[in-house]
């Protein structure tokens, strides 16, 4: 037998590595009574440096519109799904209540709703790993995390207060880590079933280790071996129920692309949303977030001849019209590849005739409204709505903390509470999207 | 303001807070017990006050490059393929631009999963020469007393301390399951990973025992591996701590020096100047392309390594003193920078020591890593150059931009200096209560471009490069260029300070609690006095009865 895995090996013993990239269709649950239940998603895409507000959001005449037979300027490249779209105009970044907006403070706070808790960390748990947690069922991931030119780092997930989920940043680690032979079916049974009993012995060793710990930790220390053990706990059901026979496709990945580099960052963006949308139609998981660099970015824009980065761009006076046309371009690009997510959600036909987008809410957003750090009008498009919102319009809502959406949000997709982030923020209850 | 500012016998430390709180930052008073914004060359006036409570953590998961160093140490250097093992750790998060600090030493099941992988690859090499490693053979005879003998002696090293027998047991346990329910050698892959992967190798405690905030010897121990090797203690400093003989200032001053003396005690050291200084930012500094072709993916490593090097030849070939670091005109130059300093550098055979010109060149700060971190991708930023300064040298925390302030700098052009470019970053009274705590440091550098090169001319316009440091404690006053600039801080007892704070925040991985002002206040007073050498704040910190508690 063979004792050192090579995941690439068997991933190409697997064919994985020449796969062609088709359309899964997802045979569904069939329940006793006949229906077909299938899982509801969430995705956040996440541009940062905000928007420019009077091309972005529909000039409407009251408060609940349907959306325009052409969509603003900002929005055009979303025309196909119109019918799927719900835009939303009045959310406040919550962070808002604290003194000074940031780059870095919305960046925490846009997902979790959630004070940050110190210098650039939030201060609790992000709607992504709420929601995987609580619909994430038997999938493999409770959530997944991606990021196009992340450098430096700085995260918009966070499985806990000051604990960072750190994107993936390159989409062939991550398409090892998805549908890597760790995580795929139809391996060797047998040599599975080894791998499988040793790493068993392994787990409860150190879910062991980790409890007997946890009492003798202070308070901080302790929150950080919960998170810890959750982990384990996480790779452990992963791993160890892994099924044979599964039916899905994983994406074609070409060439491989560096992700440090500016010029290949729009192709790992629309590798980033392959995977998210393979993972989704394989059902690995039912939640994942896609950030785009981060809010104080160096990323410049080669393929649209913009030498600066958005931030450098977003805090020049927009009145001026060099900059205005770079603003404009850059806002585009981010509206094409949400786009292009949306596409693929919605190329995938699950078992009920839908397709995977309907069954999905999809939130475009940004950490600030605007590039001089103003918190509102958020941005905010909605799309598919899982069934539960009412799609193809535009509504202008009275200013608020943006978590009633993270209610709604979680709501929809049958991850309900009455508390996300903080609890000030959340007395108004969810955003009625109905 | 300025006149105020003139008059040498006022006290400026009162100027300094009326100052700071018109901007909204921190004195540097208060700077000890108070966080830097976040560690972000982009960033220019973006960050927040960090605010520090609760108990010191005692409990701080090895960074990856630890991880490796330890898991290299631990197999004698053997090679393990760990590099490829290692490759996709999730990126380290940072607090104040260090990776070491616990609050950001997550295991999220992203890390666990790459753990267990690594753990497990490790675990193969092993078992496919466990006689060799084990000293002993699992595969034949009384394997369970081999494997029982390994778990003792290996777990002891991994986890930094001896095993207690339940510990033993429950890992003898492991691999006798996964023996009956597979074979041996994945018993030995188990036993492998389940070490590799406890808490009690991934993090290291500093609980003390029973409750008491004096650390354990093997707790002392591994703080003093960690500081100067980043890695497990050796042979001779756990027989210190088998003897308990680490309570002794005397003994951990010897064990340090002894320490200090060895190749790995060098190969660390540049962790905290990569930290300190945000080397690696290098890595991802973007540059217009069409302004600054010669930018290339090598020039930028090539820069960061130019750094390294010369830290590396102050602190080991040189004298160690921040007055070196700060000024002494000479590089280590490597051949793809030998047109920046206009100097010749065989294309083979790697960097070379070059002398240069005093009056255009000296010290980190007039390096063109340094430089092209703190610009922007297409003109030099005398913003990002003083804040860099601020925070990381004086240690001053300034607050974020207001909500809806334009950051309007205009682009280059022929026509203009940057110095006309930032003007109304002072004539804006929106700007200038924070911008004068940056840019007139900033301007003092204005003899480098983007990229780091030397100019005494932007277009047609002879460089001014005067600037000042306003409200910077002892270092305040007016200046030209950068020697000056470098002067005022070497010879700054706040500098000496800073320096103290963020040596203090890497050795401890943490920001200093106010309980800590002894320590602060003594390792900074001995730097000072031995001629500010580098080595003597950490010598201090070791020496110091703090090292020893929780």
């Amino acid at each position: 037998m063979s004792l050192s895995l090579s995941r690439r090996a068997l991933l190409k013993s697997l064919g994985f590595a020449a796969a062609a990239s088709v359309p899964v269709f997802r045979t569904g649950v069939l329940h006793a009574e006949g229906a077909i239940q299938i899982p509801k998603r969430f995705v956040a895409f996440v541009h940062f440096c905000g928007t420019m507000t009077k091309q972005f959001f529909p000039d409407q005449a009251g408060a609940d519109a349907p959306l325009p037979a052409v969509l603003p300027p900002l929005l055009v490249p979303l025309n196909p799904y119109k019918s799927k779209l719900l835009v939303v105009k009045g959310l406040k970044i919550a962070s808002a209540i604290q003194a000074g907006g940031s780059h870095t403070r919305g960046m925490v706070t846009m997902l979790s709703g959630h004070n940050e808790a110190s210098d650039g960390k939030s201060g609790g748990q992000t709607i992504d790993h709420h929601i995987g947690n609580t619909i994430g069922g038997a999938t493999q991931f409770r959530s997944l995390q991606f990021a196009v030119s992340n450098k430096y780092g700085g995260g918009i997930s966070w499985s806990a207060a000051n604990q960072s989920a750190p994107p993936m940043e390159d989409p062939y680690a991550a398409f090892d880590r998805i549908f890597g032979a760790t995580t795929v079916p139809n391996a060797d049974p047998a040599a599975l079933e080894k791998i499988r009993k040793r790493r068993q012995s392994v787990f409860d060793h150190i879910s062991g280790d980790l409890k007997a710990l946890a009492p003798h930790l202070s308070t901080q220390d302790r929150s950080r071996v919960e998170v810890h053990l959750s982990s384990v706990r996480e790779v452990e059901q992963r791993l160890q129920n892994v099924a044979s026979g599964a039916v899905c496709s994983p994406p074609t990945m070409g060439a491989r692309l560096d992700p440090k580099s500016d010029i290949d960052a729009p192709a790992i963006g629309r590798l980033h949303a392959d995977l998210i949308a393979a993972s989704f139609g394989c059902d690995f998981t039912r939640s994942a977030t896609m950030q785009w660099s981060r809010g104080t970015s160096t990323m410049t824009f080669p393929h649209l001849a913009i030498p600066e980065s958005h931030h450098n761009c977003s805090h020049l006076k927009p009145e001026i019209p060099d900059v205005a046309n770079k603003l404009a371009k850059i806002n585009l690009y981010y509206a094409e590849q949400f786009a292009y997510l949306l596409g693929k959600l919605d190329a995938i036909k699950e078992a009920d005739g839908k397709r995977l987008l309907d069954h999905t809410v999809a939130w475009w957003s940004s950490e600030v409204a605007t590039g001089g750090h103003s918190l509102d009008p958020m941005v905010c498009v909605l799309a598919g709505g899982a069934g539960a919102f009412r799609m193809g319009r535009s509504l202008v809502v009275p200013t608020q903390p943006h978590n009633t959406l993270l209610l709604s949000i979680a709501n929809a997709v049958g991850a309900g509470v009455p508390v996300i982030g903080e609890p000030d923020y959340c007395t108004n209850g969810p955003l009625n999207l109905a | 303001m300025r006149r105020a500012l003139g008059r040498a016998c006022l006290a400026s430390a009162l100027i300094f807070a009326a100052i700071l709180a018109a901007c909204g930052g921190s004195s540097p008073d208060d700077a000890p017990f108070s966080g830097n914004p976040a560690n972000d060359p982009d960033a220019a006036a973006d960050g927040a006050v960090s605010v520090v409570e609760g108990t010191r953590p005692a409990f701080r998961r090895l960074t990856h490059e630890e991880y490796r160093r330890t898991v290299t140490d631990l197999f004698n250097g053997t090679d393990l393929g760990l590099a490829a093992l290692t490759a996709n750790f999730p990126s380290e998060d940072n607090f104040e631009g260090f990776s070491n600090d616990s609050r950001s030493l997550s295991v999220s099941a992203a890390h666990f999963e790459q753990y267990l992988l690594a753990a497990e690859g490790v675990g193969a090499k092993v078992a496919s020469a466990a006689a060799v490693v084990f000293g002993c053979n699992p595969y034949a005879g009384d394997d369970v007393a081999c494997v029982r003998s390994y778990i003792t002696t290996f777990g002891k090293r991994a986890y930094r301390r001896p095993l207690s027998t339940s510990e033993v047991d429950s890992l003898v346990a492991v691999y006798s399951k996964v023996k009956a329910d597979v074979d041996a050698p994945n018993g030995v892959i188990a036993v492998v990973a389940a070490i590799l992967t406890s808490p009690h190798f991934l993090y290291r405690s500093e609980m003390g025992s029973d409750g008491s905030v004096e650390l354990t010897p093997y707790e002392i121990a591994s703080r003093l591996s960690y500081l100067l090797l980043g890695s497990l203690p050796d042979e001779a400093l756990f027989k210190s701590a088998d003897a308990n003989t680490l309570g002794t200032p005397a003994t951990r001053i010897a064990e340090a020096t002894r320490l200090l003396a060895s190749p790995a005690a060098r190969a660390a050291s540049i962790s905290f100047y990569d930290e300190w200084l945000s080397l690696k930012a290098t890595e991802a500094a973007d540059k217009d392309t069409a302004l600054f072709p010669q930018f290339t993916p090598a020039v930028r490593l090539a820069m960061r390594d130019e750094t390294r090097a010369f830290i590396d030849d102050v602190l080991w070939k040189n004298d160690g003193r921040l007055e070196t670091l700060f000024l002494a005109p000479y590089s280590i130059v490597p051949p793809a920078l030998a047109t920046f300093y206009g100097v010749t550098v065989p294309a083979k055979g790697g960097a070379i020591h070059v002398d240069l010109d005093p009056v255009q060149r000296g010290g980190i700060l007039t390096q063109p890593s340094l430089l092209t971190i703190q610009s922007g991708s297409q003109q030099s930023s005398p913003t990002f150059r003083g804040k860099f300064i601020r925070e990381r040298v004086l240690c001053e925390t300034l607050p974020p931009a207001p909500a809806d302030v334009s950051k309007d700098v205009p682009g280059p052009d022929t026509a203009t200096t940057t110095r006309q470019r930032y003007a109304q970053h002072q004539t804006d009274a929106a700007c200038s209560g924070c911008h004068q705590l940056m840019d007139p440091i900033g301007f003092g550098l204005e003899n480098f471009d983007a990229i780091g090169r030397y100019r005494v001319k932007e277009g047609t316009a002879t460089v001014d490069a005067t600037g000042s440091i306003n409200a910077g404690g002892d270092a305040t006053g007016t200046f030209n260029g950068f020697r000056e600039l470098g002067q005022k801080l070497v010879q700054s007892k706040t500098v000496a300070d800073c320096v103290t704070r963020q040596m203090f925040q890497y050795s401890f991985g943490r920001v200093p609690d106010r309980d800590d002002k002894t320590i602060l206040e003594s390792a900074s007073t001995r730097f000072v006095a031995a001629n500010k050498n580098m080595k003597e704040i950490v010598l201090a910190f070791v020496e110091s009865e703090a090292f020893t508690k929780r």
